[in-house]
């Protein structure tokens, strides 16, 4: 279920994970109640930082996507904030398919393609960071 | 959080004659994570491991390894009992086969991790009958990883490790790293592979010229590290630099209409002074590692240079 | 586990000496009937020929014989070669092999890395220079003769304990010298220049100059050839040789000690 993050891409890599698992939540790939590997595991996989992983798994549970109980591991909130219908990504996704074919078919290459989407990312969501959520005040 | 460093150094020297090979290192290596250490060839990277385990002895300042002092001899057999090191140059005995450099080592640390010992050994799929005299270089390489890793220490100290494996068998060290650290134990590694780097430390250390450069948690530098390229309507107006003169804004580049800047902090701040300098466009992306290196290696040499 | 790599490391040098000390020593008491055979029928054939000083008593007394040519010459020669050979290796010698790293890396202090490796190298060179006080009596007492232990022992230990400068001489050689065959190189060719000079005056038909008597280790660790109470023993000379290979002994460890690697 979990891909290998892009660790070049300069998101950070908690980002990148708790990214893949609302994606997962919005396919349905995980479900309410559902058990996440553990931080190890995942770490291993990855192979991560296992503290990284860690982080991901704390902020999420600090978004309520998560609750982490002691010594059993991590579980899909019951209610999670993020349960976006499964149907409205299945709209979405062809037409976001669709623009990059079609900037693909005029030639952009890959690179230019992510700078216009994440330009327009940060335009939307701030600038501190291109994915996810607007940078915390620190 | 508060457990002490486990590496610190405090004005750490290593003069060679009028060559000056590390200059003023201030390390603080965290325990329990895994922290990268980077430079270019010749950076210092090499000197400054081999002070930390007693071989070379610092000409200033001061370090300490698990607490134990690098320059007092007793001290530094302390720190070899509970480090795991292997070092740049990973030739060993060749007059020995692997079981009887294997069998060596062990006999010097009681910790020593059979069931990391086994693992690597399938892994690595190393003869162990044969002599090392007859291994190719990564076999050699993996060897002596193991002899490192399988020391059960509670900081391992690796110099290149990755240096002369196949990709398969760096990923497979990568791993093993990962779960080393996950149970506890500290690494602290050069590389030239920063994207290894990027993987799987959690801090990082940019070293250039034997000086300290960057040191921070690599996930906060994705979060603050970012390019800002400016497009002007006209021209880059003749004022950016003192425009810009702002802290975080570690190096302005201008070509034609454009201008490139890289931003080591306070980004909003940097967008809102280039608006208000009249860019027409205004675009912020987030930067890798490697160019987080090469700019701040840039910058670095460019202010030698003014100095 | 120490000792085991030092005799790793040294066991093909300490077997090479006990080919060449053994070839040598039973080369000599095997050879002995042949070859006073052989100055026999020179002295009828050839009563012209000029007599070298020890040919009257080697061909009449056969530990004199083995005396000449053993702990006097070849044996002698055999066994400093041996000493040079067993002084080289250790830690800057391992720097150039590239293994330095990983012997520094172990948690033993560099004072017992070379004290390990300087007493298995230096005790394969005592074996070696016993090593024919034993063949001595025993291919003896094969070919019917008989040779005393006593006599074989006494010379073995004088030829070692004024021998051993040879060995603090590559043993520091070895730590100076960051270079892989300049050490061998600058030991062997230090004795066999000496050996070579002093040859000069052998025969003692010229007298030696004040250097070349105090320089004459060859002379030292043959000594006299009747060793038969304390007061044949040089002792001024062996302690000299002793004290000397201490000293280099010592610089060796001093700057090992120090130095960076």
């Amino acid at each position: 279920m979990f891909t290998r993050p892009a660790p070049g891409s300069g998101v950070p890599i908690y980002l990148q994970l708790m990214q893949q698992v609302r994606h997962a939540l919005e396919t349905g790939a995980l479900r309410a109640g559902d058990q996440l590997p553990g931080i190890r595991v995942l770490a291993e996989a990855l192979v991560i930082n296992a503290n990284t992983v860690a982080k991901a798994y704390r902020e999420l549970e600090h978004e309520g996507v998560l609750e982490l109980r002691h010594g059993a591991g991590a579980f899909v909130a019951e209610s999670t904030p993020h349960a976006v219908n499964t149907s409205l990504v299945a709209i979405v996704q062809p037409a976001v398919r669709e623009l990059i074919d079609e900037l693909a078919s005029r030639g952009f290459a890959e690179a230019e393609i992510r700078r216009l989407v994440e330009a327009e990312l940060a335009r939307r969501f701030g600038v501190g960071t291109s994915l996810s959520r607007p940078t915390r005040n620190r | 959080m508060n457990t002490p460093p486990v590496i610190a150094t405090r004005g750490l020297a290593k003069r060679y004659g009028s060559f000056a090979a590390v200059t003023d290192m201030n390390l603080s290596v965290p325990s329990g994570t895994i922290s990268g250490f980077l430079g270019p060839n010749g950076a210092g990277k090499s000197t400054t491991i081999r002070m930390l385990l007693g071989m070379v002895r610092p000409s200033g300042g001061t370090a300490t390894v698990l607490g134990f002092r690098v320059d007092d001899p007793r001290e530094s057999l302390e720190i070899r009992r509970r480090v795991g090191y292997a070092g740049e140059d990973k030739r060993l005995y060749d007059y020995m086969t692997a079981a009887q450099i294997i069998r060596f080592t062990r006999s010097f640390f009681p910790g020593w991790r059979l069931d990391l010992e086994r693992r690597l050994l399938s892994d690595f799929r190393l003869p162990l009958d044969r002599r090392i005299k007859k291994f190719s270089k990564g076999m050699r390489t993996q060897l002596a990883l193991l002899l490192a890793i399988c020391r059960g220490g509670e900081l391992l100290i690796l110099d290149e490790p990755t240096e002369g494996l196949d990709p398969i068998m760096a990923e497979r060290l990568l791993e093993v790293l990962v779960g080393l650290a996950a149970d506890g134990t500290a690494i602290f590694f050069s590389s030239h592979q920063i994207a290894e780097v990027e993987q799987i430390a959690e801090h990082v250390f940019i070293i250039d010229g034997g000086r300290l450069l960057v040191d921070g948690s690599l996930e906060s530098m994705r979060e603050e590290y970012r390019r800002v390229d400016l497009v002007f309507d006209t021209a880059v107006p003749d004022d950016i630099r003192t425009g810009l003169a702002v802290p975080g804004v570690e190096r302005v580049s201008v070509s034609g209409r454009t201008a490139r800047l890289f931003v080591s902090r306070n980004v909003d701040h940097v967008v809102h002074r280039s608006r208000a300098l009249h860019a027409t466009a205004v675009d912020v992306l987030p930067i890798g590692l490697k160019d987080i290196f090469l700019e701040s290696l840039k910058t670095a040499r460019r202010t030698d240079a003014l100095v | 586990m120490l000792w085991y790599k030092a005799w790793l490391e040294t066991r093909s040098r300490f077997l090479l000496g006990v080919v060449l000390v053994g070839a040598v020593t039973l080369f000599f008491v095997a050879a002995h009937p042949f070859m006073i055979r052989q100055w026999q029928s020179d002295l009828v054939l050839h009563p012209d020929w000029p007599e070298p000083h020890w040919f009257r008593r080697a061909l009449a007394d056969y530990p004199y014989f083995l005396w000449h040519f053993l702990f006097a010459e070849l044996l002698q020669n055999a066994w400093v070669l041996s000493a040079v050979l067993l002084g080289l290796g250790g830690i800057a010698q391992e720097a150039v092999q590239g293994t330095a790293g990983f012997t520094l890396s172990l948690p033993v202090s560099r004072r017992r890395l070379l004290a390990v490796r300087t007493v298995v190298a230096g005790a394969e060179l005592v074996v070696l220079g016993f090593l024919p006080a034993f063949l001595l009596p025993l291919g003896s007492a094969l070919a019917g003769r008989t040779y005393p232990l006593g006599s074989g022992l006494a010379h073995s230990a004088l030829m070692v304990g004024g021998g051993l400068g040879f060995f603090g001489l590559t043993v520091l050689l070895a730590s100076v010298l960051r270079d892989e065959h300049t050490p061998m190189l600058i030991g062997v060719s230090a004795a066999a220049l000496l050996y070579f000079v002093l040859q000069t005056y052998a025969d003692d038909a010229v007298r030696a100059p004040l250097w070349a008597r105090i320089l004459d280790l060859p002379g030292l660790m043959a000594g006299p050839p009747d060793l038969a109470s304390p007061g044949d023993v040089p002792w001024a000379g062996l302690l000299l040789s002793l004290a000397a290979a201490t000293l280099l002994l010592g610089a060796s460890f001093h700057l090992t000690l120090t130095r960076d690697y």
